[in-house]
């Protein structure tokens, strides 16, 4: 039996085949088929095939030498020496191989030269490359639903009350939005929420989130197990439901499949699991461990409560324009949908308007500007790297001249010669990218694990094609841009004085160093720009911590969040009772000094918000009072936190159990409507026009609740029980966070004891979001903080980067100027004199980059105002003491060789001659 | 060197076709000097001592017999000429006159 014939690989016959003469083609495919069917017989087709392939590279450099040794008349045994030009396609794809082995030969013969220069650009392009990964990762990258184009965060304006944008949704005008929109397919509304989780071992309160019926189906994701939420789970008295995160099933579950349909208990209440969300889900920016529907009831729905996040999906090609347009027209038919709440006055008053932008801006938020800055500092880096490189590359160009110039005598080109001399850089490149490749994996893994938790879509942030081929194309480039100097200065040399100088130093021709200084005062020019950012960053941060923020010794105080569910205390003011008893029950505590409560603490992001009429001062018609920040608190907050009363009194717990109609206000309260802190005592202050007047019993000082960065905040603290406010009899709120200051704090034995506290007042109650105040003071400044680390990074590396260059060129220049300084020497010169004429050449390199420097960092510094606090972007001080360091550094950098050269012999410098 | 000079390849090829007589063509000549040199021959290398020994004249080539083993594609075979014969006496005469008489010492030192 005959086998069938296998057949050999196809384009790489095609591929010897076009290597070959038209007339040599047919018999030497045939013998090259007859020897790969003997192959296949034998072992085997595959075997065969690389065989096959494996002859295309031997055909490939035989048919290259061989035509090189061709156009030199060379027999087979001769060396081949300096490949000639031939333009077949062929012949070209040779040179060029031929051309890279001999890079990667020179490369390999100078393992000093290539291992400094690849460092260098590992670092400048590892830096970039990671830098670009978060970038994408954040910023570029869609979000992971279904057609995210067409997602928007549904956000209103009001500027009446200072809001530009950003102002939430009601359910008011959720529901209208959702009847009577034209442009969206659905509308989504949700809140973040924390729950308490019982019956699955000690009591926990866990991150989880209130959604509509139509938010989940909006972004597109089904759930790994059972259902999405519908519109009868949305509707209250049918059965309460709960979805699960896929974290939280594992973890608290066992990612046991047979739980849908079982009861989880939430907040006291047991509820349905209907459906658990797959793995790879986050909503947004948080990862919340249950969802939960809203259960609204339409009919009790009034113009108010403005809490809520709206999200939305486009219908196919509506534009933004036309959304924020159909919005405008719907915000007038909330009041008649909803007659009971807020008038048409108030909102008129407010100027309500729309603010639909896309979803993703809503995720990303500002850490956009943070992003951009940090990859324009990289890319900095990135070019004094090349930049560095570069003048490795001349130094080591001026030392082959007399090899370009014997190459161009037995007929290289100058396109051979540039060629060579690229691939050359652009190989070193690559090898500098792979290098940087291997930096920026471990960099990412580094920086994600630390996790700046601020940092939007940190758990997205993953190395991806997209990112390979940036660094494939900076590689290239960067390749490209430092090859590109000695190409220039030497691609086309002056045959004769190359070979006449026999390739020895010489101090011919001044124009010589010209581009060696010009890449040193870059340097120099870039590395300043790098540390005069930073150093802006660093009296941002300083001035940041210089701000008193409304508290004192902020590591002495742990904090912790407790929420009392309706099921475990159905009573409001009962539950105040339990806070009560549970904050005098820490107060015991060995080593606690103070412990006290409040609705939310400074700076830790829960927040409430009302506008505040002032008896005395009328507002103008049709204008809605300003907004402030409402906290309802215990007694000896102020002691706790360490702010101190300014005048009057605080809180006390006869104004609590009274619900006595008594406020204290911040300072910048106060000095807003009358001259001076005490004289704002007796004033009094109401929510609503309608309800009692409160008395002003206390000014305390200002505190920065949303961070330093956006100034102090204005608030109002009211007795954790209050009567007739915001439409109930009694308000009070169920969760509050508690501080406590100890000087055990940071020790587990103080959380311990706290727990036992909370505990003997009632064993179900979980305790949420331990951590001391010093953690919520770093939180709020990790942007700066966060900015500050990384062009600290970069500009370190910067500086290393300038200083050497600086070295390594007055360094060069004081060898190849050593018979001059022998010569001088010998002519009378003195030490002192020759090494001041070094350091003088390093002071104008050093002089002419800060100068240059100064310019661009006066433009390129203004990008990053945003992000500088109590700092101008041309703070003198800060460009003055970088200029003089920067210089400073560089003339000690010129400091070593200058001494070497006043150490110079005449007699040993001239005999080199 | 010249280009006339004849390599050791080029040498053993002409040998190799000098003794496959009819037979000489790219594969059998890789075979007969893989099985009496011992070394692994690249048909690149073959291929291109082949092209030098025509284009010097010392081989000569004919197209023949296309086989499906082959895909269909001819054979070229080769054939040493006057000129290639005279070319191998002379290599060989000159081999022989520098081994004849080598002395028994030195021939030790080379195994």
């Amino acid at each position: 039996m005959t086998p069938v014939l296998a057949r050999p690989p196809a384009v790489a016959a095609t591929i010897i085949g076009r290597l070959l003469p038209v007339s040599e083609r047919e018999d030497t495919l045939g013998d090259l088929d007859e020897r790969f069917h003997r192959r296949a017989e034998r072992s085997g087709v595959g075997s065969a095939r690389r065989w096959y392939w494996e002859q295309v590279f031997i055909f490939l450099t035989r048919i290259a030498k061989e035509s090189v040794r061709r156009r030199f008349n060379l027999s087979p045994a001769d060396p081949i020496p300096m490949p000639g030009r031939r333009n077949s396609w062929s012949n070209q794809t040779m040179l060029i191989l031929q051309d890279l082995r001999y890079a990667v030969r020179t490369l390999r013969k100078q393992p000093l030269f290539s291992s400094v220069a690849i460092a260098t650009l590992a670092l400048g392009i590892g830096a970039t490359a990671s830098v670009f990964t978060v970038v994408n990762s954040v910023l570029l990258r869609p979000l992971p639903y279904e057609d995210p184009e067409g997602l928007v965060g549904v956000w209103h304006s009001a500027p009446g009350i200072g809001f530009d944008g950003y102002l939430n949704q009601a359910p008011a005008t959720h529901y209208t939005y959702r009847e009577e929109s034209r442009v969206f397919e659905d509308v989504g509304m949700w809140d973040d929420q924390q729950f308490a989780i019982t019956g699955l071992g000690e009591p926990e309160q866990v991150q989880g989130m209130y959604l509509t019926d139509g938010t989940l189906p909006i972004l597109g994701v089904t759930p790994l197990l059972g259902r999405v939420f519908n519109a009868e789970d949305d509707t209250p008295g049918t059965t309460e439901t709960v979805i699960l995160s896929y974290g939280y099933w594992q973890s608290r579950l066992g990612g046991d499949p047979r739980v849908i349909g079982t009861a989880l208990t939430v907040d006291g209440r047991p509820r349905e699991i209907i459906g658990v969300m797959s793995p790879d889900f986050r909503f947004l920016r948080s990862d919340p461990a249950v969802f939960l529907p809203f259960r609204f009831d339409r009919s009790q729905i009034t113009v108010g409560d403005w809490s809520y996040q709206g999200l939305a999906r486009l219908r196919p090609g509506v534009t933004l324009e036309q959304a924020n347009a159909d919005v405008a027209r719907m915000i007038p038919l909330v009041l008649e949908k909803f007659p009971r709440g807020m008038g048409i006055a108030t909102l008129q008053a407010w100027q309500l308007g729309p603010d639909v932008h896309p979803l993703m801006s809503d995720v990303v938020g500002d850490i956009g500007t943070v992003l951009w800055v940090v990859m324009g500092t990289v890319s900095i880096v990135l070019l004094i790297a090349c930049a560095n490189v570069a003048n490795l590359f001349l130094v080591r160009a001026e030392g082959r001249q007399q090899e370009v110039a014997i190459r161009t005598a037995i007929g290289a080109g100058r396109r051979h010669i540039v060629r060579a001399l690229l691939l050359e850089s652009v190989t070193l490149g690559l090898l500098g990218g792979i290098a940087g490749l291997g930096l920026a994996h471990v960099g990412i893994r580094a920086f994600v694990s630390m996790g700046p938790q601020q940092l939007p879509r940190i758990a997205d942030i993953t190395i991806e094609p997209t990112v390979l081929m940036f660094t494939l194309g900076i590689s290239v480039f960067s390749g490209l841009l430092f090859g590109l100097f000695p190409v220039l200065r030497y691609g086309s040399p002056d045959l004769v004085a190359a070979l006449k100088e026999g390739g020895r130093g010489s101090d011919v021709g001044k124009d010589r160093h010209r581009a060696r200084n010009g890449l040193v005062i870059s340097q120099v020019a870039l590395a300043l720009v790098l540390i005069v950012a930073s150093g802006l960053m660093m009296r941002s941060f300083v001035a940041l911590r210089r701000v008193y923020p409304g508290f004192e010794r902020p590591s002495e105080v742990l904090t912790v969040r407790i929420d009392i569910p309706s099921a475990e205390v159905p009573d409001r003011v009962a539950a105040a009772g339990t806070h009560e008893r549970i904050v005098q029950r820490i107060q015991q505590v060995p080593g606690v000094t103070a412990a006290a409560f409040s609705s939310s603490l400074t700076m830790d992001g829960w927040d409430s918000n009302g506008g505040m009429y002032v008896d005395g001062f009328p507002l103008p018609a049709g204008t809605a009072p300003p907004v402030r920040r409402l906290k309802w608190i215990s007694p000896d907050y102020f002691e706790t936190m360490g702010n101190p009363i300014l005048a009057g009194r605080g809180i006390t717990w006869s104004d609590v159990h009274t619900m006595a109609p008594v406020v204290v206000v911040t300072e910048n309260f106060a000095r807003e409507y009358w001259s001076d802190p005490p004289e704002a005592i007796g004033n009094r202050i109401r929510e609503n026009p309608y309800h009692p007047w409160r008395e002003i019993v206390g000014v305390v000082g200002n505190v920065y609740d949303e961070g330093i960065q956006d100034g102090p905040t204005t608030v109002v603290y009211w007795p954790a029980v209050v009567e007739t406010f915001w439409g109930s009899d009694i308000f009070t709120r169920r969760p509050m966070a508690y501080a406590i200051r100890s000087t055990r704090t940071g020790t587990t034995g103080l959380l311990d004891d706290v727990r036992r506290a909370v505990w003997s007042v009632n064993p179900n109650l979980p305790l949420a979001n331990v951590q001391t105040l010093q953690e919520i003071y770093d939180f709020s400044m990790i942007r700066t903080s966060f900015t500050m680390v990384l062009l600290g990074i970069a500009a370190g590396v910067a500086l290393l980067l300038g200083t050497v260059g600086i070295y390594g060129v007055i360094s060069y220049i004081v060898s190849q100027r050593t018979r001059e300084i022998g010569v001088r020497m010998a002519l009378g010169a003195r030490e002192a004199d020759v090494s001041r004429m070094v350091l003088r050449h390093g002071f104008v390199l050093a002089g002419s980059g800060v100068a240059v420097g100064l310019v661009a960092a006066l433009g390129l510094t203004r990008l990053m105002s945003a992000l500088l606090f109590g700092v101008d972007p041309v703070d003198l001080v800060t460009y003055g003491v970088v200029s003089v360091g920067l210089a400073s550094i560089a003339l000690l950098a010129s400091y070593l060789p200058a001494r070497r050269a006043a150490g110079v012999d005449p007699v040993e410098a001239l005999r080199w001659e | 060197m010249n280009r006339t000079s004849l390599g050791e390849f080029e040498h053993l090829i002409l040998l190799a076709v000098l003794r496959l007589g009819d037979d000489a063509y790219g594969v059998s000549i890789i075979d007969e000097l893989e099985k009496r040199t011992g070394r692994e021959i690249s048909q690149a290398a073959t291929y291109i001592g082949l092209k030098r020994l025509r284009e010097k004249g010392l081989l000569d080539s004919r197209l023949a017999d296309p086989s499906p083993e082959r895909g269909e594609r001819a054979r070229r075979y080769f054939r040493v000429t006057d000129l290639g014969a005279d070319r191998l006496r002379e290599s060989a005469g000159a081999l022989f006159a520098m081994w004849d008489g080598l002395d028994p010492a030195l021939r030790e030192r080379i195994g």
